[in-house]
This record gives structure tokens, C-alpha cells and sequence, in this order.
């Protein structure tokens, strides 16, 4: 039964893709929506029983041999513990909710059918991730969710904008995909000198079971292979230098945008690095890596969201800054591997409770702009409370579960992973580097703050501002779209609270058992059966709990003194640091650095290629075939119709033949 | 089970004759008669698949157990016959056919492809029907022929023998610039083959010169014999005094195939081609029919990376460790970016499949230099793979082509909108071609770079950036077709601007659902060679006996 509900969970979605593409011929477009809906449900429900019945042991089903070839051995098997579980837990239902909402945020577009199929297709491709029982089959998955945020980001085909969108996206990620390639084949062959002579599938038990060996013999083969495989996750997760195709992607309809940043596709990279952890314990530099890469791209993004003034690519931003976050609790590991489970707990957590609120924020500014037009830039419209109540109060609970405000969800996991970051601190010989990365990672607790009452402010307080594109009064979503968005409030919210804070009195003398008041249940659940995370329980660590709180207050604070307040304020203080000010509104120059230093150079090395081809090459092949001419040019003075050059000919070759044969006789 | 093989040759042949004598009066005769006997050529292949399958199946054991070669279903005849003795003592030349799970993913592509090429002639080849269907069934006939023979000159009598009908129908049915291309095309080929058979005929008279067999050039007995000689140049038991030192043997050996297996690089390298030997190829593929190009591309240019894993793999393990995974490989992995980035510029559309076409070749031949049961596993599964997806490309470009009469890229934008079914189906295989798990790309990919980094790490990293620059020109070259407004050029009246249409279908639609089956379930392909390809990969599994003989003398001085 659980390993049919575990076939569900992918099928029923990649069934109704298909079944959506074939109802296009027959004129079925307008009920294309309906079997994905089905389909989301059906998973949502499997889901949601597995989480409930399965979670003691992991659940195995094979469909068949996949791949299998010498010492590669590849089946199509699904497994399922409880960080599958968990991740499966929100996947489906945030995507579902995205499902009905995008019925009536995509109703009347011309491409309906092919929204929905390609959505189907990607909660089917992310449930097979999270469900893959390998390295191979996980690779499956995540290029075919790479194809199918390709198919969504460029959705709208008329625009070349989101063709170059689609495009980048695409190309960054197979960026990330090669390193990951790379990373399966190193791990592969280290396998195989580990236990010779055997046919080793690439599944993450056996390669669980070796990797100690491995660590021990090919340490520094062990590190690079990890590293290879992180560049995958960098790719899929958006994470520095990697990062530029996830704000591009807002192309795509909003929706999709929910879905990329909440559910699927950008999650895929931190629970790729959660369920390396078995391996990742043994290369302590590869998450000293990790732990850089997130705490970095975290405070960067963080500040290029500061002056973005696209809600939606501020909110693009926000995502990469959080995942960067979730990097950084699970590179804390490399500071000491007993943080490794609470490490994993808290990214997983954080990745759970995000995935609620960045979906309500982005289905609310989904909600804006259908309002407004189509138009996002939040320069041209303002004061929108009025217009949107509801819109409002849905932005705003998401704003204040991602700024952290206190017992709201952001609250909660972000504090769980500075609590981890904190204690990689305290010792090891990496104590400074992660007292550095702490302090990034408050300047960002601070930052994330700051510039999500910024949107919020600008969006929908001040003067009330609609653009033209608006028509005469803006008008509320109907309700097929605020239903989800009001099922998601309350989880965006709250659910940290329900699953997050384990609350304890410390351990005093007087009482030394630490006595737990409420556990942690979202940790509770991840330990009870996922590779490499054993039982460590979180619990609230009260002095990062007030440096959190006083920062997201402050933060909240100074964006309503800046945007609410006093609007003229920013305007000076971008004049008065003009170059910050520009660095940040355009992104630090990545892009341009990035086309300049190897998009270009390729490209005029790719111009010069065909005529290499065509003027070196060719004319080397072609100066071959001119041999037989000249040769026959040199020899034709000597057939000029003469009778007596003939003649003479003849005797000058027999005089020839004469004297060899005489030298040869004597 | 030998007589089906002797169809597969024959058939086509005689079906090219009734062609003929049908004449271009009855054109629907001619394309009927051509159809049925493609697809009957198919269902002799199936035949021959199941047949090969089952367990009763007896691998002829002629050559003895020792041979790594072990085709089933042989037929012979000795065609010409060097002993004075009479049949006696066998040797000459033969024409000998036979089957074996590698060559069998041949004759399944042939077959597949030989519909294709016959069934998108249906409505644009109207000139000269009867000659054009003749030379298409003679160049089939001959493809079987090739992809069966296991006698070395009864292999090169067919290899070269495609050069012909190709050379007629690129020249006679091709674009504006079809006659360079067709000159192009059959001298550099031919050339390259010469050299070829002086190898062949190298490495079987040094064969009988030194063992004192009688002078074959059968491929399982030269690889049987080649083995054992090895095995000698191994041993350290004492040899029989006047007989040469086993260290003589090797350096004999490692010179004579170091020789052979230049002269026969230079006409496998040609055919494939490999980059720098493909100038040939663009204008050969963007000038041809459409017919033409895809069999080219599907089915011709697998002669050459199925003559290195029938020839080269087998026969000759010094001269493939100690030039072929360094140099062939690595011109392959070079070939994958050149030919990438190549296809990023073009602005003619058979150009660029053409290049791509070039770059994924890169990954077959990769795969069998890395000479293990990955590589050579995934090599010829890629073999099927490339043909069936660069096939089904060049039909959707003729597609474009023939609604339009221009295949310049940036006469074509927003198409998206225009043609959905013609967009969905370039989609799907350019999504094939870059190697999207779950389709059939992947797993011939996969395999042959998994084998090759086992082999050398790096020329499989430099490879693997092949899947970069795949996805780049892959996306770009769909950008321009399909996004953005509607740009067409402009059509005349008679050519609606239809999307695709029925016959097309039938021709795409089950290339599409192979592509994906194979992407799926690929043991369907990869249980019939595991035998064949296992056998091969375990001459190399002792790197240490096939390192040259001694490292301090050169090889040039050693070659006399």
C-alpha cells in the first residue's frame, strides 16, 4: 500500500500532464485545469497519509531496471523516509493551492492547456526528486524540473524577453548540472575502487555505506566529488555565482514564480545537500564551502533587494537570500559534525516554513499585478489598501512571516539557524570564519526585514497611485484566487509556531534534566529516520531570540520611518551614496561581468569557428585534392601529340630500364 | 536464420530493379513497392532480433572460444580464393554476413530509417521518382550489407558501395550548390577509404605472414588470432628456440597495429566524421534532400564509429590504448565543443543541425575509446539514439523547408504561435538531443561519459561540457524560432502554411515514442550487446600488458 501511495504521489500529476497535452487536439482546453487539480489532491492526500503511516521506516519501490551497463546499475525505485516525507509534505500542498489559484489568474490566456500540463509536469518532476532513490534518478528529476521551469519561465512565447529568460535559466542550470554530472561519475568510480568488482547501483544507501571507506582512502577525490555535486545544488538553488537566472525568471507568470520560489525547483538544491549529509560529514571543507557560499549570497542578495523596485524581484531576491540561509545552517556542520543533524533540521525547517510564506508573497503580488495590469514596477502605483484589502492583509502576513517578526513562521526556523550558526562558533578551528558568517547572517536577519516593509510600504501605503494599464478602479481577485491565498495566511504565519520551537527550561543545577515544554516537532519528525541525522534536539537559544527579534523590529522600523514616514529620505540617501546606490539597483554587475568576461568571449570565438572551418580546413582538404591536377599538369608537357617525343620517350625508358637491369644483373 | 540476413541484401537490390522497371509513369507504385520493402526489411530485422534473443541461439564457434567477436547467423561464401589447394584450406576473400546484438542496433536503425527516408520522399521528391527510389533502396540494400559483414574487404566492398547512390541522389536531387557538395563528399570519402583498405590489407597479411594461418580477413579469426599472439608476447614460458622472444612478438605487434590503425583511422575518421575530417559534411547535409540528410546523418555517419567498434575495438587493443583513448578520444571530446559552438552561429538551419549533429557524434565515439563495458555499451546505444533523434530533426527542418522554401534561422521568429504541433515536436527532440533524461540521449551520453571518465578523467570532464554548450545553442536556436512576434518568410499561394500534417505524423510520431521507450527502458537495447560489448571490454581489463613495448625507443624508429 505505501509503495503504491509512493507511485501516486509522482504518477497522478505526470498522468495528468499527459492527459491535458492530449486534450488540447480534441478541443478540451477549458477543462484543462480539472484533472491537474485531481491529480494535485490525490498526491497532496498520498502525501499527507504517508506522512502519517510511514514515517519508522523507509519505504522502497522499484519499477525497473533502469540503466544497467558493466558496473553502472541504475533502477527506477522511489524511496521515501521522513525528510522525503517532509519535503513532499509542503510540495504538493503549496503547488495545489498554486493550481487553483492560477485558474483564475490564467483564465483567458491563450496558452491555458500548456500552463497547466507544464505545471502538472513540474509537481511531478519535484515529488520524483524528493522521492528518488538515487543518484541517477535524482539527476532525472532535476532536469526535468530544469525543462519544465524552461517551459513555464517562458510562457508568455510572444515575448522575446522571456525566451532570453527561459534561456538563461536553462543554460545556468545545466551549468550547475554538469558539476553534478561530473560529481555522479567521481563518486561512481571512487565507489568502484572502494568495492571492486561489483555492479554498484548509485543508490544513497550503498553509497551511504561506503562513504566512510571512501573518506578515508580517496579523502581529497572524496572533496572534490562533493564539491562537483554542490555546483548542482548552487545551480538549482540560485545560489552566488549562480544566482542571476532565478530574478530573471519572473517572466513567467506569477504563479509560476510561487511555485519555483515555494514549492519546487529552488528548494531541490537544499534538499539535495540535506540528504548528502551521510557523505558530506567526512569532507568538513566541502560545507566550510557551503557554509560561505549560502552566508554570502545571502547578505548579497539581501542588499541588491534593498533598491529593486520590481515587487516581484524583490521578492526573487528574498528567496535567494533565504536559501542562502538555509546554506549557511547546513555548511555549520563543517564547524563541528555534531551540529550535522541540527543543521539539516534547521534548513529543513526554514525551507518548510518559507515555502508558505514566499508562496502567499508571491501569489499576493500575482493578486497586484492582475490588478494593476500586469504592471509590477512599484514606482507606478501606491496606497493599494484600499483598493486590495484582501491582497493586503495576504502581503502582509507573508511580509511578516518572512521579516521575522516575533512568533510568526520566519521567526522561528530563521532563529533555529542562527541558533546552529551560533554554536558552530564556539569552537573549532573555524570559529572565526563562522563568527564572520554569524555576523552576515544578522546583517541579513536585519536587511530581509527592512526591505520587505520597504515593498510592503511602497505598495500599499502613501498616496493611492494606479497606473493607466489599471483600467478605472482596480479591482479584488475573484474568489478562485484568494481562497488559496486565504488557506495559505494562516500557515504562512503560524505553522512555525506549531512545528518549529522547541521550548525548554535549561538544565540549572537544581534541576539538571533539561525539561522539554514543547518539543520540536518538525526536528522530531526529520530524525526519526533520515540518513546521517540522528537525534539532536533544537531548543530556543534566548540570546539569539532577543538579537533576532530587536533586529526584524528595527529593520520593520526604519522602512516605515524611510517609505512611510519620510518618502523623501531614500531619494537623499541614494544621492548621497550614488555609487552603492547604483551597484546595488544593478545587481553588482554580475550579469554584465558574466557577459563580458565569458558570455562574449565564447560568442566571437564561436564566430570565428565556421570560418576557420570553411577557409583553414577546408582549403587543407581541398589543397589534397589538387595533388592529382598538379601532378597531371607536370606530366601533361610530355603527351603534346608529337611522334617523334614520343619516340623519344620511349627510347630515353628503355635506355632507363637497360641500365637498371644491367647494374641489377652486375 | 542466415537466408534472412541474405534478404536484408538482396531485397532491397532487386526491389531497386522492379523500381526501375515501373518507371517514374507510376509513381505511386514505385513509392508503394519502395515503402513495402523497407518495412519488410524491418520485420526481417525484428525476425532476426527475436531470433537472436532466445537462448537456443548458437554464437558461431569457428573461430574458437578465444574470439571476441562471435557473430550468429553466419552465412559464407568464398568469393575468391587465394589457396592453391582448393576449398581445403580456407582463405580469400569471402562474402561473409553475419549477426551479432551491436550490429543487430544497426540493422534496427537502417530499417527504421529507410521508411523515414522513403515515407518524407512521399510528397517532395516529384523528379525522376523510379531513379531516386532505386538509389535509395540500393544504398539500404548496401547499409544491411555493411552493417553484417564480418570479413574485413567484404566490409569495405560495402562501405564504399553507399558513396555511390548517396553521390546521385545528393547531386541529382539536392539544393543550389549540390554538385560541389556531392564531389566533396565522395572523393574525401573514397579517399579516406583507400587508406582504409591498405590498413585492412595490412593487418591481415602481417596476421598470415607471422602466424603461417592461411590469409582471412574474417574478423572473429583475426581476432582470434590477434589474441593469441598477444597472449604470447605475455607469456613468459620459454618459446621453442628459433621462434621470436615474446618481447619480439609484442614490439612486432604493437607496430603493425600502430600502422593499421592510423590507415584505418583515416577512413573511419572521414566517414564519422571527426573533427578536423568533417568539412565535408555541412554542405553535404544542408545541399542533400531530406531523405538524403537524414540517412546520412542517421545511418551513414554510424559507419564510422561502428567501423572503429568492429575493427579497431577488437583487432587491435596496443594501437586503441596508445592512440585511440588519447587521441581519438580526445578529438572526439574536442569535436563535441567545436561542433557546439560551430552551431551557435549558424544561420541556415540544416547547418545547424548538421554541426550539432557533429558535436553529438563526439559522445558515440567517445564511448567506445573508453574501451570498457560502460563506454562501449553506451556508445552504441548512442549509436541508435543519434540517428533516430538527428533524423527526426532533419525531417522537421525539411518540414520548415518545404512550407516556406528557405531554412535561413532568421527568416523564421514567434513560429510558436503558428505551428504548435510542428513547435511541440521540435521541442520534443531538440529536448532528445541535449540529452534530457527520460528521453533516449541521456542514457548513451550518460554511459559513454561515465566509461570515459573511468578511462581518463579529464577528457570526459571536457566532454561533459558538452551538455553546457548543447543547452546554450539548443535554447537559442528555439529562442529564435519560436519566441517573440510572429516573423514568416513570405510563401506563395500554393504552399499554405499548414502545420504538420498526417504523413508527417506518421513518420514522427513513432520516431518520438521510440525516443522516449529507449529513454525509459534502454535494457531493451542494452541486454542484446551486453555480451558482445562485455566480451570486447575484457581485452583491456589488463591495462599493464598493453603499455608499449619499451619506453625508451621511439616509435617512428621502431616502425621499420
Amino acid at each position: 500500500m505505501s509503495e503504491f501511495l509512493l507511485w501516486v504521489i509522482p504518477a497522478a500529476p505526470l498522468l495528468a500532464a499527459v492527459v491535458v497535452t492530449l486534450g488540447v487536439p480534441l478541443g478540451l482546453r477549458s477543462l484543462s485545469p480539472w484533472p491537474v487539480i485531481l491529480a494535485l489532491a490525490l498526491s497532496t492526500g498520498a502525501a499527507y497519509t504517508l506522512r502519517a503511516t510511514a514515517a519508522h521506516e523507509t519505504i522502497h519501490a522499484t519499477a525497473w531496471k533502469w540503466i544497467d551497463a558493466g558496473g553502472v546499475d541504475v533502477s527506477l525505485t522511489l524511496r521515501a523516509d521522513t525528510l522525503t516525507l517532509t519535503m513532499l509534505s509542503f510540495i504538493t500542498l503549496v503547488s495545489l493551492l498554486i493550481a487553483i489559484y492560477s485558474i483564475g489568474y490564467m483564465a483567458g490566456s491563450p496558452g491555458f492547456a500548456r500552463f497547466f500540463a507544464a505545471l502538472s509536469l513540474f509537481v511531478a518532476s519535484m515529488t520524483l526528486l524528493v522521492e528518488a532513490n538515487d543518484f541517477v534518478v535524482l539527476f532525472l528529476a532535476w532536469e526535468l524540473v530544469g525543462l519544465c521551469s524552461y517551459l513555464l519561465i517562458g510562457y508568455y512565447q510572444d515575448r522575446p524577453s522571456a525566451g532570453a529568460a527561459a534561456k538563461k535559466a536553462f543554460i545556468v542550470n545545466r551549468i550547475g548540472d554538469f558539476g553534478f554530472l561530473v560529481g555522479i561519475f567521481w563518486l561512481w568510480s571512487l565507489l568502484g575502487r572502494v568495492v571492486p568488482g561489483v555492479q554498484l547501483g548509485l543508490d544513497f544507501d550503498t553509497v551511504f555505506a561506503h562513504a566512510g571507506e571512501i573518506a578515508k582512502r580517496y579523502p581529497d577525490q572524496l572533496t572534490g566529488a562533493c564539491l562537483c555535486l554542490f555546483l548542482g545544488a548552487v545551480g538549482k538553488s540560485a545560489q552566488f555565482p549562480l544566482h542571476t537566472w532565478l530574478p530573471d525568471a519572473m517572466e513567467g507568470p506569477s504563479p509560476v514564480s510561487a511555485l519555483i520560489h515555494a514549492a519546487t525547483m529552488v528548494t531541490a538544491g537544499v534538499y539535495f545537500v540535506a540528504r548528502l549529509t551521510p557523505i558530506l560529514v567526512h569532507t568538513p571543507e566541502v560545507q566550510l564551502v557551503v557554509a560561505v557560499v549560502g552566508a554570502f549570497t545571502a547578505l548579497l542578495a539581501a542588499l541588491i533587494a534593498l533598491t529593486q523596485n520590481d515587487l516581484k524581484r524583490v521578492l526573487a531576491y528574498s528567496t535567494v537570500s533565504q536559501l542562502g540561509y538555509m546554506f549557511l545552517a547546513l555548511g555549520c556542520a563543517g564547524a563541528n559534525p555534531h551540529l550535522a543533524s541540527l543543521a539539516v533540521a534547521a534548513a529543513v525547517f526554514h525551507v518548510f516554513t518559507h515555502a508558505f510564506f514566499k508562496a502567499l508573497l508571491f501569489l499576493s503580488a500575482g493578486s497586484v499585478m492582475h490588478a494593476m495590469g500586469d504592471v509590477i514596477d512599484m514606482r507606478r502605483f501606491g496606497g493599494l489598501r484600499r483598493a486590495l484589502p484582501f491582497t493586503h492583509i495576504f502581503f502582509l502576513s507573508g511580509a511578516i512571516a518572512l521579516s521575522g517578526l516575533p512568533i510568526f513562521s520566519g521567526f522561528w526556523s530563521k532563529d533555529a539557524i542562527l541558533d546552529v550558526v551560533a554554536q558552530a562558533t564556539k569552537a573549532g578551528a573555524y570559529r572565526t570564519l563562522f563568527g564572520v558568517l554569524q555576523f552576515a547572517a544578522l546583517a541579513t536577519a536585519f536587511l530581509t526585514a527592512f526591505y520587505t516593509f520597504r515593498a510592503y510600504f511602497m505598495t500599499f501605503w502613501g498616496q493611492e497611485r494606479f497606473p493607466p494599464e489599471a483600467g478605472r478602479r482596480p479591482h479584488e481577485s475573484p474568489m478562485v484566487m484568494a481562497a488559496p491565498m486565504a488557506i495559505l495566511t494562516p500557515l504562512a504565519l503560524f505553522i512555525g509556531l506549531v512545528f518549529g520551537p522547541g521550548i525548554a527550561v535549561p538544565a540549572t543545577p537544581a534541576t539538571p534534566a533539561v525539561t522539554v515544554l514543547k518539543p520540536n516537532l518538525l526536528a522530531h519528525y526529520l530524525q526519526m529516520n533520515t540518513p546521517g541525522v540522528e537525534h539532536a534536539e533544537h531548543h530556543v537559544n534566548y540570546g539569539v531570540l532577543l538579537a533576532s527579534i530587536a533586529l526584524s523590529v528595527l529593520g520593520v522600523l526604519l522602512a516605515w520611518q524611510f517609505y512611510y514616514r519620510r518618502p523623501e529620505t531614500p531619494r537623499q540617501l541614494a544621492e548621497s551614496a550614488e555609487p552603492l546606490y547604483q551597484a546595488s539597483a544593478n545587481r553588482f554587475y554580475i550579469d554584465e561581468i558574466y557577459r563580458a568576461t565569458i558570455t562574449t568571449p565564447l560568442e566571437q570565438l564561436a564566430s570565428v569557428l565556421p570560418r576557420f572551418d570553411r577557409h583553414w580546413l577546408d582549403k587543407i582538404v581541398d589543397s589534397f585534392a589538387l595533388t592529382p591536377r598538379l601532378l597531371g599538369r607536370g606530366i601533361r608537357g610530355v603527351q603534346d601529340g608529337f611522334l617523334q617525343s614520343y619516340a623519344f620517350w620511349m627510347l630515353a625508358g628503355l635506355a632507363l630500364l637497360l641500365v637498371l637491369v644491367i647494374g641489377g644483373v652486375s | 536464420m542466415g537466408s534472412l540476413l541474405v534478404i536484408l541484401v538482396v531485397a532491397p537490390l532487386i526491389a531497386a530493379a522492379a523500381v526501375l522497371l515501373a518507371g517514374d509513369r507510376r509513381p505511386a507504385l514505385v513509392r508503394q513497392l519502395s515503402l513495402v520493402t523497407v518495412l519488410g526489411c524491418g520485420a526481417v530485422v525484428w525476425q532476426l532480433a527475436s531470433e537472436l534473443e532466445r537462448p537456443s541461439t548458437q554464437r558461431t564457434r569457428d573461430a574458437g572460444a578465444a574470439s571476441v567477436v562471435q557473430p550468429a547467423f553466419e552465412v559464407k561464401y568464398t568469393w575468391l580464393s587465394f589457396s592453391t589447394v582448393g576449398e581445403a584450406r580456407e582463405g580469400g576473400l569471402q562474402f561473409r554476413l553475419g549477426v551479432d546484438g551491436v550490429s543487430l542496433i544497426l540493422l534496427a536503425l537502417t530499417a527504421i530509417l529507410a521508411s523515414v527516408a522513403v515515407l518524407v520522399s512521399w510528397t517532395t521528391i516529384t523528379d525522376r521518382i523510379a531513379e531516386f527510389h532505386a538509389l535509395l533502396l540500393v544504398l539500404t540494400s548496401s547499409l544491411f550489407g555493411a552493417f553484417s559483414s564480418f570479413d574485413l574487404i567484404c566490409f569495405y566492398v560495402f562501405f564504399e558501395l553507399t558513396l555511390i547512390p548517396l553521390f546521385f541522389i545528393v547531386g541529382s536531387w539536392g539544393g543550389r550548390k549540390r554538385e560541389t557538395a556531392a564531389r566533396k563528399l565522395l572523393f574525401y570519402t573514397l579517399a579516406g577509404g583507400l587508406v582504409m583498405l591498405v590498413g585492412f590489407v595490412g593487418l591481415a597479411a602481417s596476421v598470415h605472414k607471422r602466424t603461417g594461418e592461411p590469409l582471412t580477413f574474417g574478423i572473429p579469426e583475426l581476432a582470434a588470432q590477434m589474441q593469441q599472439q598477444m597472449q604470447i608476447a605475455e607469456s613468459n614460458v620459454p618459446q621453442p628456440p628459433g621462434a621470436p622472444s615474446a618481447v619480439e612478438v609484442k614490439r612486432f605487434w604493437y607496430d603493425v597495429q600502430f600502422w593499421v590503425f592510423l590507415a584505418i583511422f583515416v577512413g573511419f575518421a572521414i566517414k564519422t566524421p571527426l573533427v578536423p575530417f568533417h568539412t565535408w559534411l555541412p554542405p553535404a547535409y544542408s545541399e542533400a534532400p531530406t531523405a538524403g540528410t537524414l540517412l546520412m546523418a542517421g545511418v551513414l555517419s554510424k559507419l564510422g564509429c561502428y567501423g572503429f567498434l568492429r575493427v579497431c575495438v577488437p583487432l587491435m587493443p596496443y594501437a586503441c590504448w596508445n592512440i585511440g583513448v588519447p587521441l581519438v578520444a580526445g578529438l572526439a571530446a574536442a569535436g563535441i565543443i567545436y561542433g557546439a559552438l560551430c552551431a551557435l552561429v549558424q544561420t541556415d538551419l540544416k547547418r545547424f543541425i548538421a554541426y550539432s549533429s557533429v558535436s553529438h557524434l563526439g559522445f558515440i565515439v567517445l564511448g567506445v575509446f573508453a574501451l570498457n563495458v560502460e563506454g562501449l555499451a553506451g556508445g552504441s546505444i548512442q549509436m541508435l539514439n543519434h540517428g533516430l533523434i538527428t533524423a527526426s530533426l532533419f525531417v522537421l527542418v525539411g518540414i520548415l523547408a518545404q512550407r516556406y522554401d528557405t531554412q535561413e534561422i532568421s527568416s523564421f521568429g514567434g513560429l510558436a504561435s503558428r505551428l504548435p504541433a510542428f513547435t511541440f515536436l521540435m521541442f520534443f527532440f531538440c529536448m532528445a538531443s541535449v540529452g534530457l533524461p527520460g528521453l533516449n540521449g541521456f542514457v548513451g551520453e550518460f554511459l559513454s561519459l561515465i566509461g570515459m571518465f573511468a578511462r581518463q578523467r579529464w577528457t570526459a570532464v571536457i566532454a561533459a561540457t558538452g551538455v553546457i554548450f548543447g543547452a546554450w545553442y539548443i535554447t537559442s536556436l528555439i529562442q529564435r524560432l519560436f519566441f517573440g512576434p510572429l516573423v514568416e518568410p513570405p510563401t506563395s499561394a500554393s504552399k499554405p502554411k499548414r502545420d504538420v500534417q498526417f504523413l508527417e505524423w506518421v513518420v514522427l510520431a513513432p520516431c518520438a515514442v521510440l525516443c522516449l521507450v529507449l529513454g525509459l527502458y534502454p535494457a531493451a537495447v542494452l541486454d542484446r550487446i551486453k555480451e558482445d560489448v562485455a566480451g570486447m571490454a575484457a581485452l583491456y581489463d589488463h591495462p599493464e600488458r598493453l603499455q608499449p613495448p619499451s619506453a625508451g625507443r621511439s616509435l617512428l624508429a621502431e616502425a621499420d
